[in-house]
């Protein structure tokens, strides 16, 4: 049993995740179930990275046919559930139309479309998240 | 450091080619050893010539200037889709050396990340 | 090193850069519409029983099964696997190149 959890213990590693697709691509499921089987395998996620069109996972304002499943509420309670770094590309979001509070008064906008649990940041994060993982996984590229 | 590779690989009308090359310029930004190859239609970006506010577009040219500037390290084109494409090397806009499958493989390996962008 | 394919074969142009990039003793996992690849008689198909034999190919059961592959039509070449195993072989190989 000790040699066991040994063995896990050495095999634990930190991943980023990066996703640049939207939430009507196959990948945000992808990216999704693979980040649930990164958790449930024992490892750690240390950073999600959401580029490109994958910015639009972070608005709270899509709305689902009821019977289809909303992709973009599953991720938001997963990083939710496990108090995850989800960092939304501030760049490609304000391009897109996805705005936390303080960014739609910077820019005068009507109205915010995404808050907590994500973060509006640069692509430093992304940058930064690249090198402290020991292993980096894209999706929807 | 680990060492990053962009793999370019959208035409130049296409938001996605400036956006790999914003990944490549803040990596290198941070010091990040850093590398981008123009591959598949990315190697549309480095045809001379390109009018881009004809299509209401702003030019991508200062970008694809600044990354020997900013620290890119290597600028790298496959030559395959160059071939494919009617193009060579010689109508570039950029120093960007040639690179063959083999030596892409090898790139692969070299380097620590490879994003495909 | 770990190959990800996402794309149909026949949507996109990374199947063929990525095979021509693919070294010897390297894996390959086809997810997504890359899983299309697998379908028999296509040149997609042939493409990768061309790969050395030292190339792994895997592909996910998932993304098979919700496009309709058929798991008696895969070749032997390919271990079918889920996501747990995605992510153990992301583990065993010490870099991820996704196309």
């Amino acid at each position: 049993m000790a040699g066991l959890l040994c063995f896990h213990w050495v095999g634990f590693m930190k991943f980023a995740i990066a996703l640049l697709a939207g939430p009507q691509d196959p990948a945000a499921r992808s990216a999704l179930e693979f980040a649930r089987a990164v958790l449930s395998s024992g490892h750690q996620i240390s950073h999600l990275f959401f580029y490109r069109e994958a910015v639009h996972l972070a608005s709270l304002l899509g709305v689902q046919p009821q019977d289809e499943q909303d992709i973009t509420a599953e991720w938001r309670q997963f990083i939710t559930e496990h108090r995850l770094d989800a960092v939304v590309c501030i760049a490609a979001a304000l391009r897109r139309g996805v705005l936390d509070k303080a960014e739609a008064q910077r820019w005068e906008r009507p109205a915010a479309n995404t808050a907590a649990p994500w973060e509006l940041s640069g692509l430093g994060q992304w940058v930064d998240a690249l090198q402290s993982a020991d292993r980096a996984v894209t999706f929807g590229t | 450091m680990k060492s990053l590779l962009i793999i370019s690989r959208h035409a130049p009308t296409r938001h996605a080619a400036r956006e790999a090359l914003d990944v490549a310029l803040a990596a290198a930004a941070f010091d990040v050893p850093c590398g981008i190859l123009f591959m598949d239609d990315g190697v549309f970006q480095l045809m001379r010539g390109q009018d881009a506010a004809q299509i209401g577009q702003k030019s991508l040219a200062a970008n694809l200037q600044a990354l020997p500037l900013f620290g890119v390290e290597d600028v790298l084109v496959c030559q395959h889709s160059l071939g494919e494409r009617g193009l060579q090397a010689s109508q570039c806009l950029l120093e960007a050396r040639v690179v063959n499958n083999a030596e892409i493989a090898t790139l692969i390996e070299h380097y620590d990340q490879i994003l495909t962008l | 090193m770990l190959h990800i394919l996402r794309h149909s074969p026949h949507a996109d142009s990374r199947f063929a850069s990525c095979l021509r990039a693919i070294n010897a003793d390297q894996s390959l996992l086809l997810i997504e519409d890359a899983v299309y690849t697998l379908l028999p008689g296509t040149s997609g198909r042939n493409a990768l029983e061309y790969l050395p034999a030292s190339v792994s190919l895997y592909t996910l059961e998932s993304d098979l099964l919700g496009r309709g592959v058929a798991l008696d039509d895969i070749s032997s070449r390919i271990e079918v696997i889920d996501y747990q195993m995605m992510v153990a072989l992301c583990t065993e190989h010490a870099k991820v190149v996704s196309w």
